[in-house]
């Protein structure tokens, strides 16, 4: 049966003798009807045609190859001589591949970049480790996406398997360049997910791992989590740390199960869990998830919501240096903004949050956030940031990004922060040149993406729609989702907390228990959730129920005219950051120090502020300040009193989240400040001048409404936050 | 360590070990094969998005078979696993002409690729149960093997995927023609 040759001595004997016949066989055309067929049994006429000529040379390379293909053409057709038509046909096939192997390697290097970020290629330093991520990746998804689908049983839920990596690959696993091991979590819990998702499996597949490119926007190191993303920068990678692995394997039936229940969920989607780790190195957990923004929209703006005011600021001023970073609960709050939905998509975004988060309290997770990008349409895709037909943003810029990092990095020391940190760069990084791409408008789908389109929240061209009092559009698309949700309020957290009380009572982090971290949570959320009409409504003919519903009745509203719902809700943030202070620290303060608090406060407020008030903060100042003084108008100095009435009101929250004012009602009635707060405030006075100073800063932000004039009533702000 | 003294025995018993790539478009009768190969019988399959992975022994050669999925979405995937591939098994839908150029296009990229420079080329011509099915020598020259894969051994072999027919012929070939890797 075997005609094959030995290779070198018996190479051109064995191309005449093989070869030569059927190259001068005419070759039918490939629409012409076949020949008939020989019939099958005949193996002795079969033989020459079913085997190779086993050519000895084994030496190749595209351009040898084609090379050769050339001369042995040559050859052939002296020897054979070949008809002319067919060697014009020879020729003009050549040619045509030729061109096809130029146009592949154009499309190939084109292939190769990334949308956005830095791109993770040999040369890059986590070069091995993206590799092997993606290695991973495609090797156990690749695994259990062939299957037959099947229900899953509580077994999936734990799962795990192990594989190793190397060379020359083993029997159950292909060879890979570097040595490495990998497991892979509840593999098919995870396939449902993505199929609950709409995630297309060969999309996902090909889109992470069919070359070992990723786009890198995080600062390895000290911030601790990586974020790499898919080239189509569709899906997230992200390194967690072993506790927030720990909590989604034990979250994840709840969650799998809310999922299913809850196909517009807002919580981030989880794709697979995974860990990697290389010979004598560490354990890298990691988790694959979507990326909320869209690969073909501009994000004008993000802001990360907490619903808390303690930390939660980005200096203005350092938005000259970053224009793109994100920014948090107090820039909004300033800003005025709102999530303008209409009645119709505001209850539908509500009771969608409500759920999610209801599910994170059960969870018994906190410190998450709503993630925000604002794109503006009217500003469109015409900025910097990409135009229409894409852009790319290479490495290369190394210095200005490095500034920019190292500043980010200093500003932010919080653990708890490192994530949010991490999306802070990710915003940075688009301050590098950008570079048009040529002709690959093509890449990036015009449509959204399809596993969007089922989803309410993401399928307004993969956002979710601003719309007016009467439902119509609105002229933003806001990018929204529930992130960093794996913070386990856990036995570790209260503990670190205390000891940070103890030592550093400023601490910027305020872990609160997940119950009253999602109520906050919820509260500011809903509270700035209105549609434009409603707000400015609000702002004006409601102004008086507004300014009754945020104080105490007692206190003449007299300066309040100019509160605002946000300001409503700002006062709230500030109760809500009192409370958490207070209930992470001691609380054996005296009642007296809360009256001596306010007072200090109010006395203070009365230098600083001088003659001109800001038009709207000055409501705030007045609501907070009267809220204090209310307070302590109110005749329960007893500490031991205090902390009852206070749980009264956390129960009460629980109930579905109040609408804003009526909710700004039962703060107000709230106990006096805690004492917690009070070691805060005491320091407050040097700090005054340079808050003022800060504040003023403001107006140079172009993209900023004007600031208040005055400096003293954002330092309050600042002075909570430290 | 475990790998490397199973190995030994096998070099000392004279058993061989052969690692398979099979390849094709979609719908040519990859998985099928795969599983007539291991359980001897037809078994329903759906499309692989991924792969299948089974090792079987045959005259003293244990073949590691990888299937891979052959939709054209994931074909980027393909050359992920070529890497120690030491025959290729190319699975063609004999049935189906109006693809077969696609086939020869994506033959000829894999069998050309650096990585797969040693490995064999087994060329599956499936679906012969259906009428009008290409035979093995139309087949050959259709996707002018001696052109794209003049520089490796390769064989075409009619089979039914179904019925199981040709398979095991097909791996004979393969294990008598694989060249012991060092």
């Amino acid at each position: 049966m075997t005609s094959q040759s030995t290779p070198q001595p018996g190479r051109l004997q064995h191309r005449n003798t093989l070869e030569v016949p059927r190259s001068s066989t005419p070759r039918p055309s490939r629409d012409a009807p076949q020949p008939p067929q020989l019939p099958y049994s005949d193996e002795a006429i079969l033989a020459t045609g079913r085997f190779s000529p086993g050519t000895p040379n084994r030496r190749r390379g595209s351009l040898t190859l084609a090379r050769r293909t050339t001369r042995s053409i040559h050859s052939e057709l002296h020897l054979d001589d070949v008809p002319q038509d067919d060697e014009a046909a020879r020729w003009a096939e050549i040619i045509r591949q030729k061109r096809a192997s130029k146009r592949k390697r154009r499309e190939e290097e084109e292939d190769d970049r990334v949308l956005m970020g830095t791109k993770v290629d040999q040369n890059h330093v986590n070069y091995v480790t993206a590799y092997n991520m993606l290695t991973g990746i495609r090797f156990t998804v690749s695994r259990t996406n062939a299957k037959l689908d099947r229900e899953l049983t509580d077994a999936d839920f734990e799962a795990r398997h192990k594989f190793s990596f190397d060379v020359t690959g083993a029997e159950l696993t292909p060879s890979a360049k570097y040595d490495f091991k990998f497991k892979d979590y509840a593999p098919w819990v995870f396939r449902r997910l993505r199929q609950n998702f709409k995630l297309d499996p060969a999309d996902y597949l090909v889109s992470l791992t069919s070359k070992y490119i990723l786009s890198e926007l995080g600062s390895p190191g000290k911030s601790g989590s990586f974020f790499y993303f898919s080239r189509d920068y569709k899906y997230i990678i992200k390194t967690i740390h072993h506790a927030e692995h720990k909590t989604l394997r034990r979250m994840l039936k709840e969650y799998y199960n809310h999922v299913v229940e809850n196909p517009n969920t807002l919580l981030s989607q989880f794709y697979g869990l995974h860990r990697v780790k290389i010979p004598y190195g560490r354990k890298i957990h990691f988790v694959v998830m979507n990326n909320l923004f869209p690969p073909h929209r501009d994000i004008h703006r993000t802001f990360d919501l907490k619903g808390s005011t303690v930390g939660r600021d980005f200096k203005e001023e350092n938005l000259k240096s970053n224009p793109r970073a994100t920014l948090k609960d107090l820039n909004w709050l300033r800003r005025n903004l709102h999530l303008e939905f209409g009645p119709g998509k505001r209850n539908l975004f509500i009771e969608q949050m409500e759920r999610d988060v209801a599910l994170l309290q059960r969870l018994k997770i906190m410190d998450y956030s709503l993630l925000v990008g604002i794109h503006d349409l009217q500003r469109g895709n015409e900025d910097k940031l990409r135009d229409k037909t894409l852009q790319v943003f290479q490495p290369g810029g190394d210095n200005a990004v490095e500034t920019v990092q190292s500043n980010t990095l200093t500003r932010t020391p919080s653990k708890l922060e490192t994530a949010r940190k991490a999306k802070e760069l990710r915003q940075t990084l688009r301050t590098e040149k950008p570079i048009p791409m040529e002709q690959t408008g093509s890449k990036m789908p015009d449509d959204l993406p399809i596993e969007r389109k089922d989803h309410a929240f993401y399928k307004d061209d993969g956002g979710f729609r601003a719309s007016h009092e009467d439902n119509s559009p609105g002229e933003v698309i806001y990018y929204l989702g529930i992130i960093d949700c794996l913070t386990h309020y856990g036995i570790v957290k209260r503990v670190e907390h205390f000891l940070k009380g103890l030592t550093n009572i400023e601490s910027q982090i305020s872990p609160i228990p997940p119950d009253r971290y999602g109520d906050r949570f919820v509260r500011f959320i809903s509270g700035i959730t209105n549609s434009r009409e409603r707000a400015e409504q609000e702002m004006a003919e409601n102004r008086e129920r507004v300014l009754q519903s945020i104080d105490d009745p007692h206190l003449s509203g007299g300066n309040m005219q100019q509160a605002s719902p946000t300001d409503a809700i700002m006062e709230r943030a500030h109760t809500e950051a009192d409370r958490s202070q207070r209930h992470g620290t001691n609380e054996s303060s005296v009642p007296d120090r809360v009256l001596k608090n306010a007072r200090g406060t109010s006395t203070d407020r009365g230098e600083a502020s001088g003659y001109a008030l800001p038009v709207v903060e000055e409501a705030v100042e007045n609501q907070s300040t009267g809220g204090r003084s209310g307070r302590s108008d109110n005749p329960s100095p007893s500490p031991q009193l205090r902390p009852q009435p206070n749980m009264d009101h956390v129960g009460k929250t629980n109930v579905p989240p109040p609408t804003p004012p009526k909710d700004v009602d039962s703060h107000v009635q709230r106990p006096p400040t805690p004492p917690k707060d009070f070691p805060v405030r005491s320091s407050r006075p040097p700090t005054p001048p340079k808050d003022a100073e800060k504040v003023n800063l403001d107006p140079r932000e172009k993209d900023l409404p004007p600031p208040p004039p005055e400096a003293v009533e954002p330092s309050s702000r600042e002075l909570e936050m430290r | 360590m475990g790998t490397s003294i199973s190995k030994m025995l096998d070099k000392i018993f004279g058993s061989k070990e052969m690692r398979l790539l099979m390849l094709g478009l979609d719908a040519a009768g990859k998985t099928t094969i795969l599983y007539n190969l291991k359980l001897e019988q037809d078994v329903t399959t759906i499309p692989t998005v991924g792969f299948n992975v089974e090792t079987v022994t045959y005259k003293n050669t244990k073949f590691n078979v990888w299937d891979v999925g052959g939709q054209d979405k994931i074909r980027p995937l393909w050359r992920h696993y070529f890497s120690g591939t030491q025959g290729l098994v190319f699975v063609i839908d004999s049935s189906d002409r109006d693809r077969l150029d696609e086939a020869r296009t994506e033959l000829a990229r894999i069998i050309q690729d650096r990585e797969m420079k040693d490995a064999l080329l087994l060329v599956f011509a499936n679906k012969q149960d259906i009428p009008g099915a290409m035979r093995p020598d139309e087949l050959s020259r259709r996707l002018k093997l001696d052109e794209i894969a003049r520089n490796h051994l390769w064989k075409v072999e009619p089979s039914c995927a179904t019925t199981g027919e040709g398979i095991f012929e097909g791996l004979a070939w393969l294990g008598n023609n694989v060249v012991p890797a060092k």
